[in-house]
């Protein structure tokens, strides 16, 4: 297993606050400073509500997972041969609606139902930082 | 006043085309209206696909192209499936406001001369790039993969049944004189296949390629005038998921439906006829599992039971239902729709030859656009 090398783009200024967090392991996501509903995926449009802007929260990062597929030829431009991976879609606990795209951590199984926890994965090899979900021990 | 297709053109589908779509788009449209018995002079309006042909073959250089002096109706309905098999809808509205008499329908693409192209429309969105494509959730095999998955857990999903869609619609291209892959396919060649993001395979997905299609629409009236017996536009529904492009593949409420169990109540209850009433349906198959979900959407199978009904035979050629009569998207050409629209019409004029279903009087014809759908009842006339 490896996993995906790809950046978000700069222009993505509305993804920052997500970013940060998540390459130190955490999730926070962003509500609506009006009516309070999540909103995901933000973007550069702001949420529906007039005047009102992005409130971002910090969730515990703990989830179901709600499918997956191991990937086992990357689309990413020119890294056709990296891989297999996993991806996931979790429904993070505290924010109903919610789908969060991710990686499961390598050497873990993934399956629907799967209780996960967000960290982080460093490679060694590059220095690049993944947020990975990891299952949780029960 | 109901409206039919009374012409239907493609170009001699290859998997690259040295031409332009534009020239492509001229190509199918002259052999549409040479089928029809009408001239270019005689278009008057166009509905076209509004993602990728507002780009690459816009209407204004068809239009000039083909030397019209005016253009009294011009629209756009949706994009890819939910555009091209919507078409008729928008024509409808069109020919019956008395805007326009004879509406023609265009769908070209080049994707041999574009590299890449073909995932990077995902790429072009800020939200999908930031959120989505950092975890390799990118490429359309990655995200009908996840639906099949999720598919599998609710209903339960095997390999055998996934297969049984692409090895009826290799059946189906076989009889297919303009469909891409026509070498016979087993269920044992497609499960000897490596998988490519769990559990699709290749032969899940639908072929790459060059092309373009058109048809011709004017009111019935007129049509039993023209060359060719009328199909008649029995009844047209749109729907959309309360979810944008970007959203689609991940925060979809449910991911094992499409906007096709909105599109296809509303297609029926306004040509007044049920799933039962269908003998031959055309459905968006850029994946063999979305293939399956609106079968169930449109209610041609319960829900769940798309897979089952699938792997029985009911939808291979004999079958109680055959589905995607030409190959469709997997077998036949990747024209995204516009190519279903017109073998439905060439099954109810009963010119199929060796791929004709007996007695076909009614087809139903779906198209998938992310969160938008489209579902087309068409009939024979009288």
């Amino acid at each position: 297993m490896v996993l995906p090398v790809w950046d978000p783009p700069a222009e993505a200024t509305f993804a920052e606050p997500f970013w940060a967090a998540a390459r130190e392991g955490r999730c926070v996501l962003p509500r609506c400073s009006v009516c309070g509903d999540w909103q995901w995926y933000p973007d550069s449009a702001g949420p529906g509500c007039p005047g009102a802007t992005y409130e971002w929260e910090e969730l515990a990062g703990t989830g179901t997972v709600y499918t997956f597929t191991v990937v086992r030829r990357s689309f990413l431009p020119d890294q056709r041969d990296r891989a297999p991976y996993t991806v996931v879609l979790v429904e993070l606990d505290g924010a109903a609606g919610v789908r969060l795209v991710g990686n499961l951590a390598d050497g873990a199984e993934p399956r629907i139902g799967l209780r996960v926890r967000a960290g982080t994965d460093r490679d060694a090899a590059t220095g690049h930082v993944q947020p990975v979900f990891r299952p949780i021990e029960v | 006043m109901t409206i039919a297709i009374v012409g239907v053109g493609e170009t001699d589908y290859a998997f690259a085309d040295p031409r332009s779509e534009p020239e492509m788009v001229l190509d199918a449209i002259h052999r549409a209206l040479d089928d029809a018995g009408l001239d270019a002079a005689d278009i008057d309006g166009f509905v076209s696909e509004s993602y990728s042909t507002i780009r690459y073959a816009p209407v204004d250089e068809i239009a000039q192209r083909l030397r019209l002096k005016d253009r009294a109706f011009s629209a756009q309905l949706s994009l890819a499936g939910a555009g091209t098999v919507g078409a008729p809808q928008m024509a409808q509205l069109a020919i019956e406001a008395g805007l326009a008499s004879v509406v023609v329908s265009y769908y070209g693409i080049n994707l041999s001369g574009r590299p890449g192209s073909t995932y990077a429309f995902h790429a072009s969105d800020l939200a999908k790039a930031a959120f989505e494509m950092p975890f390799g959730f990118y490429g359309q095999p990655v995200y009908f993969a996840a639906m099949a998955q999720r598919y599998a857990h609710e209903f339960g999903l095997t390999p055998e049944q996934l297969g049984s869609v692409a090895v009826a619609a290799r059946a189906h291209a076989a009889t297919t004189p303009n469909a891409l892959k026509r070498k016979p396919l087993s269920l044992d060649d497609y499960l000897a296949q490596p998988l490519l993001a769990d559990p699709l395979r290749p032969l899940d997905c639908c072929l790459v390629n060059d092309g373009a299609a058109a048809f011709v629409m004017t009111s019935v009236e007129r049509a039993r005038d023209l060359r060719k017996p009328a199909v008649v536009v029995a009844g047209t529904g749109f729907g959309a998921k309360n979810v944008n492009q970007a959203q689609y593949f991940s925060q979809s409420s449910d991911l094992l439906s499409t906007a096709g169990t909105i599109s296809g109540p509303r297609a029926f209850k306004s040509a007044g006829l049920s799933p039962a009433d269908v003998d031959i349906a055309e459905i968006y198959d850029c994946f063999t599992i979305s293939m399956l979900i609106q079968l169930e959407d449109v209610g041609l199978a319960l829900k769940g039971e798309g897979a089952a009904f699938a792997a029985s035979g009911a939808i291979g050629p004999g079958g109680s239902l055959p589905v995607n009569t030409h190959g469709g998207l997997l077998s036949q050409s990747y024209l995204v729709g516009q190519n279903h629209v017109i073998e439905a019409v060439r099954q109810l004029r009963g010119e199929r030859g060796a791929g004709q279903v007996p007695d076909a009087e009614v087809a139903l014809v779906t198209g998938l656009g992310a969160q938008d759908h489209a579902t087309l009842l068409l009939t024979r006339d009288r």
